[in-house]
C-alpha cells in the first residue's frame, strides 16, 4: 500500500501524500511528544517531519519499511528541536524496584480503566527523560521490537536495552511517587 | 560475560500497556501539511521560472554586448576609434546598471520565496 502511494507522490500527485499523513500522524505525534514533552512543539515536529519526508521521498529505498524510515525522521527532528531549544535531557538517578513492588504496581495499573491508564502513562512520559520516554513509547505503546527501535533511533542495541531498563524503573518510580490510587 | 541487563522473559508491563494503542488525543494535520507542501511546490516553481528568465536575460545581454562590441569595433570612416570605445563602454555600463537594478529588485521577491520555503 505504502509503495503505491510513494509512486503516486513521485509521479507528481502531491495529494497522495495525504495517505501518509492520515496513516502515520498520530503515531508520529506520540513519538514526538515523548521527546519534546509539549503538545504544540510536538505538532510542529510532526509537521516538519512530514515536509522533510516529502522532500526526501526520492531517496527512500522501497526495500525498507516506510514507517521505520519516517519515524527515524521524526526522532531526529524532535532531538534537533530540543537541542535547538537548549533543553537538557536530564538523567534521572538510578532507582531499584524490588520484584514484589513491581508485581504490586503491575497489579494496580492492570486494574485501571483504559482512560485512566492513558492519563497515567501520559503523565509519566512527561516527567521522565526524553530518551527513556521515547524508548518506552516505541516498545510498549507502538509495539516495536528492539531491532526496529535500533533502526528508528540509531541507538545501539545495548543502549536501547539500558534506556528501556531505566525507563521501566523510572516508570514504576513515578507511580510510586504519585500513588496509584490518585484519579488521573 | 553476558549482558548484565537481561530482558525479562515475561514482561507484564508489555502485556498491560499492549492494550493501549494511543496515549494522546488524535490530531489532524493533513490540511495544514498539504497546504505547506503546495505552497513550497509553487515557490519552487516560481524560483525555477525566475531562474530561467534570468538566464535568458543574461544570454540576451551577452549577445547584445558582443554584437554591439563587434559593430562599434568595425573601422568606420565616419566615426573615430575613440568615439567607438566611448559608445561601447557607455552601453556596457548601462547594461550593467540595468542588470544590478534588476538583481536588487529581485532580491525582495527571492527573499519572500525563500521565506515560504523555510
Amino acid at each position: 500500500m505504502d509503495a503505491h502511494y510513494i509512486n503516486e507522490v513521485l509521479n507528481g500527485n502531491t495529494n497522495a501524500f495525504g495517505y501518509f499523513i492520515r496513516t502515520y500522524q498520530n503515531k508520529a505525534f506520540g513519538v514526538a511528544i515523548s521527546i519534546v514533552k509539549h503538545e504544540e512543539d510536538a505538532k510542529d515536529v510532526v509537521q516538519d517531519s512530514f515536509i522533510t519526508a516529502y522532500s526526501l521521498l526520492t531517496n527512500f529505498r522501497n526495500d525498507a519499511k516506510f514507517s521505520t524510515w519516517f519515524y527515524r525522521i521524526v526522532v531526529n527532528t524532535a532531538l534537533q528541536f530540543i537541542k535547538r531549544e537548549k533543553r537538557k535531557d536530564e538523567v534521572a538517578g538510578e532507582y531499584s524496584i524490588t520484584d514484589d513492588e513491581k508485581t504490586a504496581f503491575n497489579n494496580a495499573i492492570a486494574q485501571l480503566e483504559k482512560q485512566d491508564l492513558k492519563k497515567l502513562i501520559k503523565m509519566v512520559f512527561e516527567k521522565i527523560p526524553s530518551k527513556e520516554a521515547l524508548i518506552l513509547q516505541l516498545y510498549y505503546i507502538d509495539d516495536h521490537s528492539i531491532v526496529e527501535i535500533e533502526e528508528i533511533t540509531a541507538f545501539t542495541k545495548a543502549n536501547v536495552k539500558v534506556l528501556l531498563h531505566r525507563g521501566r524503573t523510572n516508570f514504576y518510580k513515578m507511580i510510586k511517587d504519585e500513588k496509584i490510587e490518585k484519579p488521573y | 560475560m553476558k549482558n548484565p541487563i537481561k530482558m525479562e522473559d515475561k514482561d507484564r508491563l508489555k502485556e498491560i500497556l499492549g492494550e493501549i494503542d494511543e496515549v494522546n488525543e488524535p490530531i489532524d494535520l493533513e490540511e495544514a501539511i498539504l497546504k505547506t507542501i503546495h505552497k513550497q511546490e509553487s515557490s519552487k516553481l516560481q524560483i525555477a521560472r525566475y531562474k530561467a528568465k534570468g538566464n535568458k536575460a543574461l544570454i540576451m545581454s551577452s549577445i547584445l554586448i558582443v554584437v554591439l562590441g563587434f559593430l562599434f569595433s568595425l573601422p568606420s570612416n565616419v566615426r573615430t576609434v575613440e568615439y567607438s570605445i566611448a559608445t561601447y563602454t557607455s552601453i556596457t555600463l548601462i547594461l550593467l546598471v540595468l542588470f544590478i537594478q534588476l538583481e536588487m529588485g529581485g532580491t525582495k521577491i527571492f527573499n519572500n520565496l525563500k521565506n515560504n520555503l523555510s
